[in-house]
């Protein structure tokens, strides 16, 4: 996938979202996208899929122009998204309904559909839940279907715009390194908004918006080390837990961004001093 | 004087049909004027069904419950409820309705028989309170506003009406820090202005133990603890609960597990940081 520059306005004012912006992301990467509200994250992904479409500039996607209409349909298959808020966009009364609603627009056999739902169902561990309806569910668990609704799709991309901002901890884990095995065993292009930086530590790469420009692409550690003095993000907090135990002294690994990380290297602290 | 009484409360969905839920069982508890109480717990622990049975959005199945000194079902008494206590929702900017910020606003105060005269200073302090200009928004229509704005003026429309107990249902999900900072800002202000009793509900656990006199935590529709946060969090059981342990907290119970000596009762990044430093430097010597 290639996506190259634009520059959107919003539906009625002329608000410049995004200025002149250039970006590429290859097949399979896990890409980050931070950035405040309001600094153009939402209509970024938005252009990624012909939701939205440029108002200058092109966004190709796998060499489709998402502005041709033709290539529309295409390309939403291709490029799947998952909102912030799921209330927004689950139709169906019944879960396995909702997760065979794409599907069954593509056309598929019954049997591929069947086996579709199944597998997603699976994925986000909501088998038990396939007969009930989705305003019966918790704000965690219509998030699981809204993105088992975009896997069954079979996406060579998945967009998700801030998908974790309802989860509890065990969802929210779960769903996060779900995306990382999708991304690591299908190969599956990731591409993950969100504010909490806690979120893209397992990103091979994060942009960051400012404004409507992206002001930084670097992988994860980099950006969290510099998160806080000029980026004007909040940098993870075990990011921040390093750094105040290397002001004190401690010898700890400068990449650390993830949890295990940090044990690790504490750990291994403790050993190289006994 | 506990401005909150609940005695052996418990709930269901659907009762008595094959879907029944039980989703509060036999909780008891009780919240004291001016007091912050938090509310934690996984999805589905029962905290929204709780905290609905404060303003009478729910009448207790068994159990009773009483606020501000009265029984929510005493029908006169619990059609009145909503003026004393306050309830800000999940997402509450999405059930703004008004064409523009003043009428959103002065909506519950004109139900509460206010002049026209006194609606508009509590609107101007309202939105002050959280953070906005008057004179920049009053006019305008909510839906021109960003996501985080309108969450703002969804929170202001309860706080004009200056309700005794302030109830909040995860008032920081899907915002940004800077938008979290303005809503915790403007609780933080409402609190010192009014002395007002606030029970909130969050996944941001972080945030929540630094504003909590006390803190209940919820599982599976029962009150496992309730107590100061220091407290709540020094028990090593914490992690089993599924919640949102912010991880300086999960590293700190990760390492006393593994057998480092350290304290798991700490607030905030900078103590775990105190108590880690502390530990290594101690082996170190």
């Amino acid at each position: 996938m290639n996506v190259s520059k634009e520059y959107a306005g919003s539906q009625g004012g002329k608000i410049c979202a995004l200025k002149a912006v250039n970006l590429s992301i290859k097949p399979g990467e896990f890409m980050g996208i931070a950035g405040k509200n309001g600094s153009g994250k939402t209509t970024l992904a938005r252009l990624l899929n012909g939701l939205l479409l440029p108002s200058a500039g092109s966004v190709m996607v796998n060499g489709m122009d998402t502005r041709q209409r033709r290539h529309i349909r295409e390309i939403r298959r291709q490029v799947a998204m998952v909102f912030q808020n799921p209330d927004n966009q689950l139709v169906s009364p019944v879960i396995e309904e909702e997760i065979a609603f794409g599907p069954e627009n593509l056309n598929l056999p019954l049997r591929e559909i069947e086996i579709r739902v199944e597998e997603a169902l699976q994925i986000v561990g909501l088998e038990e839940l396939r007969h009930k309806s989705p305003h019966m569910l918790s704000g965690g668990q219509k998030q699981r279907v809204a993105i088992a609704a975009a896997l069954a799709m079979r996406p060579a991309c998945l967009v998700l715009d801030e998908p974790t901002s309802m989860l509890d901890q065990t969802c929210r884990q779960g769903i996060l390194d779900y995306l990382r095995e999708l991304n690591n065993r299908q190969g599956i292009t990731i591409i993950l908004i969100s504010h909490n930086m806690e979120d893209l530590a397992g990103a091979g790469r994060i942009i960051v918006l400012q404004e409507g420009s992206i002001v930084r692409d670097a992988p994860p550690w980099e950006i969290f080390n510099q998160a806080g003095q000029t980026l004007d993000l909040k940098p993870p907090n075990i990011v921040r837990l390093a750094q105040m135990l290397r002001k004190r002294g401690c010898l700890l690994d400068e990449r650390i961004t993830t949890l295990e990380q940090m044990e690790n290297s504490i750990c291994r602290l403790l050993k190289s001093t006994t | 004087m506990p401005v909150i009484e609940i005695n052996n409360l418990s709930y269901a969905y659907n009762g008595g049909t094959p879907d029944e839920k039980k989703v509060l069982d036999n909780i008891t508890l009780s919240v004291e004027k001016g007091e912050f109480l938090g509310i934690i717990g996984a999805n589905g622990s029962g905290k929204s069904t709780l905290i609905q049975h404060f303003n009478g959005l729910l009448y207790p199945q068994s159990g009773s419950i009483s606020v501000l000194g009265f029984d929510t079902r005493d029908k006169h008494y619990g059609s009145q409820l909503w003026k004393y206590v306050g309830m800000v929702f999940q997402f509450p900017e999405q059930q703004i309705f008004e064409a523009t910020v003043y009428d959103e606003l002065a909506y519950g105060l004109s139900n509460m028989e206010l002049d026209r005269a006194e609606i508009e200073v509590r609107v101007d302090e309202a939105l002050a309170n959280v953070g906005l200009v008057p004179e920049q928004v009053r006019a305008v229509s909510p839906l021109c506003l960003s996501g985080g704005m309108r969450r703002r003026i969804a929170i202001a429309s309860i706080l004009a009406m200056k309700p005794d107990i302030l109830v909040l249902d995860e008032p920081m999900a899907g915002l940004d820090p800077e938008g979290c900072a303005h809503i915790l800002a403007a609780i933080k202000r409402y609190r010192q202005e009014q002395d007002v009793t606030v029970i909130m509900v969050s996944h941001y656990i972080n945030e929540l133990i630094v504003l909590s006199d006390r803190v209940a935590l919820l599982d599976n529709g029962r009150l496992r603890a309730w107590g100061p946060a220091r407290e709540l969090l020094a028990r090593d059981d914490l992690p089993n609960y599924d919640l949102l342990l912010p991880d300086y907290l999960k590293l700190l119970h990760n390492l006393k597990k593994r057998g480092l000596k350290v304290k798991t009762g700490v607030l905030t990044v900078e103590e775990a940081a105190g108590e880690i430093g502390r530990v290594l430097e101690r082996i170190k010597c």
